[in-house]
C-alpha cells in the first residue's frame, strides 16, 4: 500500500520506508497547497529575472562601471593648468603615443623638466616651478630615490585587448575621442565607456572621428575652424588616408 | 595482420600504426582521448559545486572593476626606448657544444625570443632561398636550432641555484671569496702544485686568456679539459692526415653530392642549422633540372638520414669498413675502371650485402664525376682513422679548399698542456690534488661511467664548483652559482673564426657570476671587470686597439669584421688506407650487439633537463617526449626478444642499465641507439628523474661507441610518451590511412618530376572540380575590399628537414604551455605547429610489415592551414573562432566556451585545448592577480610574449598565422613606411626560425609575393584539397633526387597518373588512382 501522492511537493515520488512513515507523524501538507507549487516557481523565476535583469545589464553595464572612475593620484597634477591653461601639448609628456601601443606615462625627468628639487645649497638645479610645494613631494622623492611616482591607471582595458595608440594618432583620431575633455579635467576621469560595443561603433563609422593629423591633441577643434564641413571633411580624410577600420575579432583580440 | 588495399607508397606513421594496437585505435577514434570530461584529482563533484557557488558569491563583489593598477614610470627613461616596442640586440655565446650567435628580442628589457643573427657572416654566406628577386636581405633569417632557443627559457628557470653553498648550507659571496683568497695564498706559494682546473673546451678567447693567465700565474697547475661530448677523435684524425691543428668548416652549398657517413650534418651536429641553410640551397630543381644529392650512411635514423635523397642503413662499427671499401672504389672509378652495369638486378631485388656493394659502387661513382664539387663527412664519433679516411678521400676528389675548407684555428691557450678528466680523477685519488676548480660541466653526472668522479672529489680536501646546485654541486665544498650567457659578458668564435662578443641583456636573476669572473676571483687575477677584459680579448683578437664606437660596433652587429680564421696551410696527405673487412647489414647475433651513444636531440649531455621546452619536444624521429630510450630496428627487436613499451637490459663488461625499448623502422640491424643526458637525480623539479641514465656504462675509451653488449629483454613495462600516434587525421582505418597518406604528403623522385613537373598536383587530382554550392564570404571580400592583403603560406617539403625549430620558435612566440609527460600521453600536447612524420617503406616488400625494408622519411610540418571555408568555424556555437576579412582563421579566446565542436570537426586536428590552466600547473605562470604573487614560477613569467594573450583553462587555441606579428606590421607600415605592407615586412615566428627557408609567408594578392609565386608552383598542393576547405597553406611535394640504380621499387614504378576527361571514365571512388596496385 504505497501512498504515491501524499507527499505533497514532489508527487510521485519514491518514499523508502513505509514504517517509517507511518510512525513518525510528521507535518504533511494538505492537498490543496499543491497549487501554491506553481506559484512558488513563479515567483522564484520572476524573482530571478528581477534581479538578475538590472545585474547584468544596469550594474555590469560599461557605463556604470567605467565612465567616471576617478582614482586619487599621488600627486594633484591638474591637466586644467597644464593642458588647458599653459597649452601643453599632450605629447610633451606622452611621447610615445605616436610611435608604439602605450601612450606612456612621462617620467619623472620630464616632470623635473620643470619642477626641480632644490639641490644641497638650497638653489634647484633646473627650472624651478614651485620647489617647495609639498604637492610635488613624490617627484622630488622619486627624483632623489630613484624610485617611480606610483600613478594609478584609469584607462585599462582587458589583457586579452590589444590596443594601439599610434594606429589611431597617427591617422587622425584625436585623443579627444576616447578621453574626453581631458584639459577640462582637474582631476582625471574615465570620460567614455571603453566598451567593446563603444570600440566597434567608431569602427563601423569612423568619418566623426577624423581631423587632420596636426590637430590631434587640439581637443577643443572643430572642423569650422578651418573652413570645413565636418561631414565632408571626415568622407575625405578616410578616403584620402585609406582608412578601412575592420571589426573582426583578431582587430583586437591576439 | 593483413593490409587491405594498400597501394604503390606505402606510408605509416609508427609500427603501433601498422599493429592496430588498442591504443593506436583509441587515437584513431578520439581526437581527445580518454575521460577529457574528468575532473582534476582530489575534488569530487560536490567539492566542486560548492566551490564553484563559493566563488560566485566572491565573484559577484570583486568583478565589478578592474584592480586598482599602479603605473611605474620610468625616474629617468633610457634614449630611445619605448615602452612595449622590442629592442634587438646581437649577441654570440657558446650554448650546449655550440656556438650560437643570436639575434635576441627584448621586451622591456626581457630578452623573450632569440633567432639567429642573419648578418652574421656565417649565415650572411649563403641564402638558401631560389628566389633572385632584391629580397634577400628581406628574407633573411638564419635559423635557430631548438636547444639554442631554448636558453631563453632556462634563463627563467626559477629553480636556477640563487645562492652560495658551502657544505649544503646556504652561504654568501664574500664568505666564498675569503674562504678562496685565504686557500690561494698557499697555491701561490706552491706554484699551483695541487691545484686542478676542470673546465670545458671552449671557443671564448676570452676564457683561454683567463684560463693561459691562471695556468702562468699558477704553473705547477693541473689544466683538465673535460668535454661532456667528446669530439676529439676529429682533431687526432685531422693531425694524423697531416691537417695539423687545422679546422674544417664544410660547404654544402657548393657541392652537388654529399655523403654522410655516420654523420648528422643537419641534426645533432653544432653547425646544424648553418649546413641546413647549405643544404637547402641546392634543394630546388635549378634550370638544368638538377638538384643536389644527400647520400646517408648511418646506424640509427637521424635528421639527416629523413633529409637524404638515398639512405643505407649500417651498424656504426661497419662504418670503417664501408670507407674503406668506397676509398677502393673511388681509386678504381679515378682509374677510369668502368662498372659493368648490364644485366643489373633492380636495387630492391638485391639481398643486403650486395645492397652495400651496389650503394658503395654507384656513390663512388657520383662522388668521382663530382670531384670538387662533392663532401665525404664522416660523424664526429667516429674513430680517428675514420676521420683520417674521411679527409683522405676529399683530398683525393680535390675538396679541400672549395667544399671542405680547412682553417688555421687561433686558440689563446694553445700552449697550456691539458690532461682529461680520467687522469684528474686518478690523481685526485692518490692524493696529489689538494684544491679542485670544476668550471661548470657537471662532471660527476656527464663523466662516462668508468670515472667515478664523485668519488675523486671526496679526496680533494677544497673543492670550488662553478654551476647550478646538482650531482656535482653535492660533493663539493663551496657551489658558486652561475649565471646565464644572457647575464653575463663573455665572447666566442664561430666555426670560421669570426670574433663576437656574448653582451648581458639584463642584470643577474639569480645571484650568478660567469665564468670569467669566477676565474678572475679564484686566481685573483688583476682584472675583476669581466667587460673589460672581453674588450681587451677583443682588441688582442683584432690586433689593435679599438676605439669606442669600434667597440660600439662588434657589440651592435654582433661580430668582428674580418676576425676569420686564415686557410690551412698544410696539405693533407693522400697516403694511407683504413682498415677494411666484409660487411653483412643483416647478420648480428646475441651478446655482439653494438650500442651507439648520442648527445640527446633535446637535453644534450642533461644540462638542459630542467628545461621544459626542449623536454617535451618531440625529438625528430622518435616523436618521443620526456623520455630517452633503447632505439631499434624491428627485426633485431624481434629477434632479442625487445617489446616496445617495456624496459630492455643492456649488459656491458660487468655493468647494466635499463633502457625502454622503441622500435624505429630503417634503423640498422644488430644496433641499439640510446640518448645521453637523462636520468638526472640532482635537477629541478622538470628534468629530475626523467628518463633512465646511461653513462654508467659508457667508457672514456670509447664514449659513443660499444661493441659486444647483450640486450635483453626483461617484462618491466615502461610508459613512453611520444606525439606519433596523436591526432591522426584520418578517420576510416588502416586502409585508410595507407591509401590517404600518399595523398597527404606527395613526394616523387626529381626523374619523375623532370618528366612531369605537376606531377604532385595531378597524381590524386579528385575526379571533380571542387565546387561551392553557395557563395563564399571570400567572393565579395575579394570583389569590394581589393585593398586588403590576403595571407598565405607554403612549405616546401623539398627544403624541410624536420628539425624542430618552428616547433619551439612557435612555442616560443605564442606563449604554447608545457604540458607534462602525463598529458602528452593522454594526447593533450599543446604545440601548435606539429611535424608529422612519416615512414614509407618499399612496396616490393609489402609481406611483412613488421620488418620493413628500405625505410624512407617524410617529415610534413602541419599548423592551422587557415581554410577559406573553415570548418571549424561553422560549428561553433558562440562565433570565438571566425574569419577575417585578410583570411586568417582568428581565435578570440574570451569568447570561447570549450565546446570542442571545432576541434572535433576540424580535419586538419590542428586544434588544442586547454585542458588545465596549464601554464599555472606546470609551466610559467598564468592565472588570477593573487596568485601570481603567490606562485614560485613567478619569474619564469617573465619568458612570456605580451603580445599574446595567455589562455586559461577551457579555452581552445592554435596557430593564428601569427596575428600579433601581422597586425604590428600593419601598423608599422602605417607609421614609418609608405602605408603598404611589402613582401618580407611580416614573417611569422616559425618561419623566422627555419634555417631552410622553407616556410615562407606572405600576402596572396601581391603577384610579385614569393609566397604568391610559390603558391603557383608545379610542386604545389593543397592538403586535403578535396574537402574543399580551400586551405591557405599550400605544400610543395618533395622530391628526392637517387641515382637510377638505387631506385627502390617504389620509385621506378611510381603511381600513373590519369587525366581526367569529363566524369564519365570512372566511378565515383576518390583513390582509384592509387588503388591499381602494381605487382611485379
Amino acid at each position: 500500500m504505497l501512498r504515491t501522492g501524499r507527499s505533497l511537493f514532489l508527487p510521485g515520488c519514491w518514499i523508502p520506508d513505509l514504517d517509517d512513515f507511518q510512525t513518525m507523524e510528521r507535518f504533511i501538507f494538505p492537498r490543496w497547497t499543491n497549487k501554491f507549487l506553481a506559484l512558488l516557481g513563479i515567483a522564484v523565476v520572476g524573482g530571478a529575472v528581477v534581479y538578475a535583469g538590472p545585474m547584468f545589464l544596469g550594474v555590469t553595464d560599461p557605463v556604470t562601471l567605467n565612465v567616471g572612475y576617478k582614482p586619487e593620484q599621488p600627486i594633484p597634477f591638474s591637466h586644467v593648468i597644464h593642458a588647458g591653461q599653459l597649452k601643453m601639448d599632450c605629447r610633451y609628456c606622452h611621447t610615445t603615443v605616436d610611435k608604439a601601443a602605450h601612450a606612456t606615462v612621462p617620467a619623472t625627468q620630464v616632470c623635473v623638466n620643470c619642477h626641480s628639487p632644490k639641490g644641497a645649497n638650497g638653489t634647484p638645479i633646473f627650472a624651478a616651478v614651485f620647489p617647495d610645494s609639498p604637492k610635488l613631494k613624490p617627484v622630488h622623492e622619486s627624483w632623489k630615490t630613484g624610485d617611480s611616482v606610483k600613478w594609478v591607471r584609469i584607462h585599462r582595458l582587458p589583457d586579452f585587448v590589444y590596443f594601439n595608440h599610434s594606429a589611431h594618432v597617427t591617422r587622425g583620431v584625436s585623443c579627444v575621442s576616447c578621453h574626453g575633455r581631458i584639459d577640462k579635467m582637474e582631476q582625471v576621469y574615465q570620460a567614455k565607456e571603453l566598451s567593446m560595443t563603444w570600440c566597434i561603433d567608431c569602427h563601423r563609422n569612423p568619418e566623426p572621428h577624423l581631423r587632420p593629423a596636426e590637430f590631434v591633441t587640439k581637443l577643443d577643434w572643430k572642423a569650422e575652424d578651418i573652413g570645413e564641413d565636418p561631414v565632408e571633411l571626415g568622407k575625405r580624410l578616410k578616403e584620402e588616408k585609406n582608412i578601412h577600420p575592420m571589426v573582426n575579432c583578431a582587430v583586437c583580440h591576439r | 595482420m593483413s593490409q587491405p588495399g594498400l597501394d604503390h607508397n606505402q606510408y605509416f606513421r609508427s609500427l603501433a600504426d601498422l599493429e592496430n594496437t588498442p591504443e593506436f585505435e583509441q587515437f584513431l577514434h578520439r581526437e581527445f582521448p580518454q575521460a577529457a570530461s574528468e575532473f582534476p584529482e582530489g575534488v569530487s563533484r560536490r567539492r566542486w559545486i560548492q566551490l564553484m557557488g563559493a566563488s560566485l558569491a566572491l565573484g559577484g563583489v570583486a568583478g565589478c572593476r578592474y584592480n586598482r593598477e599602479e603605473i611605474a614610470a620610468f625616474v629617468v627613461r633610457p634614449e630611445g626606448r619605448i615602452a612595449g616596442v622590442p629592442d634587438y640586440f646581437a649577441t654570440n655565446f657558446e650554448w650546449a657544444g655550440r656556438v650560437a650567435h643570436l639575434l635576441a628580442t627584448s621586451v622591456d628589457g626581457r630578452p623573450i625570443k632569440v633567432d639567429g643573427n642573419p648578418e652574421h657572416p656565417l649565415n650572411a654566406s649563403v641564402d638558401p632561398s631560389e628566389f633572385n628577386d632584391g629580397k634577400a636581405k628581406k628574407f633573411a633569417n638564419a635559423g635557430c636550432d631548438p636547444i639554442t632557443q631554448g636558453a631563453v627559457l632556462s634563463l627563467y628557470d626559477p629553480e636556477r641555484l640563487d645562492v652560495v653553498l658551502n657544505k649544503g648550507a646556504t652561504s654568501t659571496w664574500a664568505d666564498a671569496e675569503k674562504a678562496i683568497a685565504d686557500s690561494l695564498v698557499a697555491l701561490e706559494a706552491d706554484q699551483g702544485k695541487g691545484l686542478a682546473i676542470v673546465f670545458e673546451p671552449t671557443q671564448s678567447p676570452s676564457l683561454q686568456r683567463a684560463l693561459a693567465e691562471v695556468k702562468a700565474k699558477l704553473p705547477q697547475a693541473m689544466m683538465v679539459s673535460f668535454a661532456t661530448v667528446d669530439r676529439t677523435a676529429k682533431a687526432k684524425g685531422f693531425e694524423a692526415a697531416g691537417a695539423g691543428k687545422s679546422q674544417v668548416q664544410y660547404r654544402l652549398d657548393a657541392a652537388k653530392v654529399i655523403a654522410a657517413i655516420d654523420a648528422d650534418l643537419l641534426g645533432a651536429d653544432p653547425n646544424a642549422m648553418l649546413h641546413a641553410r647549405q643544404y637547402a640551397k641546392g634543394r630546388t630543381p635549378n634550370a638544368a633540372k638538377e638538384m643536389n644529392r644527400l647520400y646517408c650512411v648511418e646506424s640509427q635514423y637521424s635528421v639527416t638520414g629523413g633529409a637524404a635523397d638515398f639512405r643505407l642503413a649500417l651498424r656504426s662499427s661497419q662504418v670503417p669498413a664501408f670507407l674503406s671499401r668506397l676509398e677502393t672504389a673511388i681509386d678504381n672509378a679515378k682509374g677510369g675502371k668502368k662498372l659493368d652495369e648490364t644485366g643489373d638486378k633492380p636495387y630492391s631485388d638485391l639481398d643486403p650485402k650486395a645492397k652495400v656493394a651496389r650503394t658503395i659502387e654507384v656513390l663512388a661513382g657520383d662522388l668521382v664525376a663530382n670531384q670538387g664539387a662533392c663532401l665525404l663527412a664522416v660523424g664526429e664519433f667516429q674513430s680517428a682513422e675514420a676521420q683520417q679516411a674521411a679527409l683522405r678521400i676529399n683530398a683525393k676528389l680535390g675538396n679541400i679548399g672549395k667544399t671542405v675548407l680547412l682553417h688555421e684555428p687561433v686558440s689563446l691557450m694553445a700552449d697550456v698542456a691539458t690532461v682529461d678528466l680520467a687522469t684528474f680523477a686518478e690523481k685526485a685519488k692518490g692524493g696529489e690534488v689538494k684544491v679542485a676548480w670544476l668550471l661548470g660541466a657537471n662532471p660527476v653526472f656527464a663523466a662516462t661511467g668508468d670515472i667515478d668522479v664523485a668519488d675523486a672529489l671526496k679526496k680533494v680536501s677544497l673543492t670550488v664548483y662553478l654551476g647550478d646546485n646538482d650531482e656535482t654541486a653535492g660533493e663539493c665544498t663551496w657551489v658558486l652559482p652561475a649565471s646565464h650567457p644572457m647575464e653575463s659578458w663573455g665572447d666566442a668564435r664561430g666555426l670560421d673564426g669570426t670574433y663576437g662578443v656574448c653582451q648581458p641583456l639584463i642584470s643577474v636573476l639569480k645571484n650568478g657570476r660567469s665564468p670569467l669572473e669566477v676565474i678572475a676571483l679564484l686566481a685573483g687575477l688583476p682584472e675583476k671587470d669581466s667587460q673589460r677584459f672581453v674588450m681587451a680579448t677583443a682588441e688582442k683578437v683584432a690586433g689593435a686597439s679599438l676605439s669606442k664606437r669600434q667597440w660600439k660596433d662588434i657589440l651592435h652587429s654582433g661580430f668582428l669584421a674580418g676576425s676569420q680564421y686564415k686557410p690551412a696551410s698544410a696539405t693533407v696527405s693522400t697516403e694511407g688506407s683504413i682498415a677494411g673487412g666484409e660487411i653483412d647489414p643483416a647478420a648480428f647475433e646475441q651478446g655482439k650487439i653494438e650500442v651507439v651513444f648520442h648527445p640527446s636531440d633535446s637535453v644534450y649531455d642533461g644540462r638542459l633537463a630542467n628545461n621544459g621546452w626542449l623536454q617535451e619536444l618531440p625529438q625528430p624521429i622518435t616523436k618521443l617526449t620526456w623520455d630517452n630510450a633503447a632505439i631499434v630496428s624491428p627485426r633485431t627487436a624481434k629477434t632479442l626478444g625487445l617489446v616496445q613499451g617495456e624496459k630492455a637490459k643492456l649488459s656491458y663488461q660487468g655493468k647494466t642499465i635499463q633502457l625502454p625499448v622503441f622500435v624505429v623502422p630503417g634503423h640498422a640491424e644488430g644496433s641499439v641507439s640510446a640518448h645521453i643526458g637523462y636520468g638526472r637525480t640532482a635537477c629541478g623539479v622538470v628534468g629530475k628523474d626523467v628518463g633512465l641514465a646511461v653513462n654508467a656504462i659508457r667508457s672514456s675509451k670509447s664514449p659513443w661507441h660499444l661493441d659486444g653488449v647483450e640486450v635483453k629483454g626483461t617484462t618491466i613495462p615502461y610508459k613512453l610518451a611520444t606525439t606519433q600516434d596523436h591526432f591522426v587525421l584520418d578517420t576510416l582505418g588502416m586502409s585508410e590511412i595507407a591509401n590517404r597518406s600518399p595523398q597527404l604528403i606527395r613526394e616523387g623522385t626529381l626523374k619523375q618530376f623532370n618528366d612531369r613537373e605537376t606531377f604532385a598536383p595531378d597524381t590524386y587530382k579528385p575526379h571533380h572540380e571542387n565546387i561551392s554550392m553557395w557563395k563564399e564570404p571570400i567572393d565579395t571580400i575579394e570583389k569590394e575590399m581589393p585593398f586588403l592583403p590576403q595571407w598565405g603560406m607554403t612549405i616546401d617539403l623539398n627544403k624541410c628537414i624536420g628539425c624542430n625549430a618552428c616547433v619551439i620558435a612557435c612555442q616560443s612566440e605564442n606563449n604554447v604551455p608545457v604540458v607534462g609527460k602525463d598529458q602528452i600521453s593522454r594526447g593533450r600536447e599543446m604545440h601548435w605547429l606539429r611535424l608529422d612524420r612519416y615512414f614509407r617503406c618499399d612496396s616490393k616488400h609489402t609481406e611483412d610489415f613488421l620488418d620493413p625494408v628500405d625505410v624512407a622519411i617524410v617529415h610534413q610540418p602541419l599548423a592551422c592551414v587557415h581554410c577559406e571555408t573553415a570548418p571549424c568555424e561553422q560549428v561553433c556555437p558562440v562565433a570565438a573562432t571566425v574569419h577575417t576579412e585578410e583570411g586568417i582563421n582568428a581565435m578570440a579566446y574570451n569568447r570561447c566556451i570549450g565546446t570542442r565542436y571545432c576541434g572535433n570537426n576540424c580535419p586538419y586536428k590542428v586544434r588544442r585545448f586547454n585542458y588545465y590552466n596549464f601554464n599555472t600547473k606546470y609551466g610559467y605562470f598564468y592565472g588570477w592577480q593573487d596568485e601570481r604573487e603567490k606562485s614560485k614560477t613567478k619569474l619564469q613569467s617573465l619568458v612570456l610574449n605580451p603580445e599574446v594573450t595567455v589562455r586559461g583553462r577551457g579555452v581552445m587555441e592554435k596557430c593564428t598565422y601569427c596575428i600579433q606579428r601581422v597586425q604590428n606590421g600593419k601598423i608599422k607600415a602605417r607609421q614609418t613606411g609608405d602605408g603598404k605592407i611589402h613582401d618580407g615586412d611580416i614573417k611569422t615566428a616559425c618561419q623566422d626560425a627555419c634555417p631552410t627557408q622553407a616556410i615562407v609567408f606572405g600576402d596572396l594578392t601581391d603577384k610579385q609575393s614569393r609566397v604568391y609565386q610559390l603558391q603557383n608552383s608545379p610542386r604545389g598542393y593543397e592538403l586535403l584539397g578535396e574537402l574543399n576547405v580551400k586551405p591557405r597553406t599550400l605544400y610543395l611535394a618533395r622530391l628526392r633526387n637517387v641515382p637510377d640504380r638505387l631506385m627502390t621499387y617504389t620509385q621506378l614504378n611510381p603511381p600513373e597518373i590519369h587525366d581526367h576527361h569529363g566524369h564519365d571514365d570512372h566511378g565515383g571512388d576518390h583513390d582509384h588512382a592509387h588503388d591499381e596496385k602494381k605487382t611485379s
